[in-house]
């Protein structure tokens, strides 16, 4: 499936995918093809169709006005977003200068990608984004 | 099972640990405190894993060949190794529809070296044939709180040893399928005193 939305990202139809053979995915997933590999074709190849969401709905933590928003990495959202048409993100706060400081687990989604963002403080409680409005909690409570 | 697992850990290997694997994952802790201090853990949610690299960018190392130990299990194991993690019964009218297989059908190919584990050492567990093909590959190992096996020459798994408690026979009668003997067949070594408090003594993932 991420081989497939890279293959949404970058434009392209279909992509390869190394293993799956002999799989019965190939037998329910009738869009698969498997066909022998044009550079060494004593060998097979599987064909999946790419990924391409007409949308893609993210939470983030924070971003800046430019719409340049600060994600988890745990999700690979970012591909997400390079696949989808429409991204619509929402985050927890935005503020200036938000998206040049990174922690350990974070990574920024330019504003390129992101067509709609909207701001909803303490929305995030799932995974993605539950431990730093927790952290943020605690350090805007704590004198 | 962890400390079977742990002994198969060599110092330096680059392992894969998947989100829902405590017990390889303790393995893993276990082999780095003991015999394999240098092992390269890719594990989420644990300080002395590598920095997490996406789910895409971990799929990318590994079929490039950069991941050489990976960890699987399944509703169902088969005798050949193949492991079903979607439905049981008919595909189109399961009688039980499970998570699905996160990328097991590509990484039992690419990963040189696959352990599989299973908590349940039933023959409505270990079965003649799957269901549904989710993954398949070559094993190195199965590990069950009954056994160890390993597939022989022609991929099929056989009993390599048993756990202190049972016999051939009783893992014989709880395999689905009919279970070939290793010739130097024996109990499996039970874990030390020094494993277990080690392993007693690991984090609680937090």
């Amino acid at each position: 499936m991420l081989m497939a939305l890279q293959a949404g990202a970058s434009g392209i139809g279909w992509t390869p995918v190394p293993g799956l053979l002999g799989t019965d995915l190939l037998r329910v997933r009738t869009d698969f093809r498997v066909v022998p590999d044009p550079f060494q074709p004593e060998r097979e190849v599987v064909l999946v169709p790419a990924l391409a969401p007409e949308f893609a709905l993210l939470q983030g933590r924070r971003a800046d006005a430019a719409g340049n928003v600060v994600i988890g990495t745990a999700f690979d959202d970012r591909l997400l977003a390079q696949a989808s048409t429409t991204v619509i993100v929402c985050v927890e706060e935005v503020r200036e200068g938000a998206a040049d400081r990174l922690h350990g687990d974070e990574q920024v989604i330019p504003a390129a990608y992101v067509d709609i963002l909207t701001v909803a403080p303490h929305e995030g409680t799932g995974r993605a984004t539950l431990r730093y409005v927790e952290s943020r909690d605690r350090a805007t409570v704590q004198p | 099972m962890a400390a079977v697992i742990a002994r198969r850990i060599g110092d330096g290997d680059r392992v894969g640990i998947g989100v829902n694997s405590p017990i390889p994952a303790a393995a893993a802790l276990l082999a780095r405190r003991l015999h394999a201090p240098h092992a390269r853990l890719r594990l989420t949610g644990s300080p002395e894993g590598e920095r997490f690299l996406g789910s895409k960018e971990f799929f990318d190392m590994a079929q490039r060949g950069k991941i050489d130990l990976f960890f699987f299990s399944g509703i169902q194991v088969d005798r050949m190794g193949r492991i079903n993690l979607h439905v049981l019964g008919d595909h189109e009218r399961p009688r039980r529809r499970f998570a699905g297989a996160f990328g097991s059908a590509v990484l039992y190919q690419v990963i040189p070296r696959v352990i599989l584990f299973r908590t349940e050492h039933s023959p409505r567990a270990l079965v003649e044939q799957v269901d549904f093909v989710s993954a398949v590959g070559r094993p190195e190992l199965l590990v069950t709180p009954r056994a160890v096996l390993a597939p022989g020459a022609d991929g099929e798994l056989e009993l390599v040893s048993y756990s202190p408690w049972e016999s051939i026979q009783s893992v014989r009668a709880a395999t689905g399928w009919d279970l070939r003997i290793r010739p130097d067949v024996r109990a499996t070594e039970p874990p030390t005193e020094h494993e277990l408090e080690v392993l007693r003594a690991l984090p609680v993932a937090g």
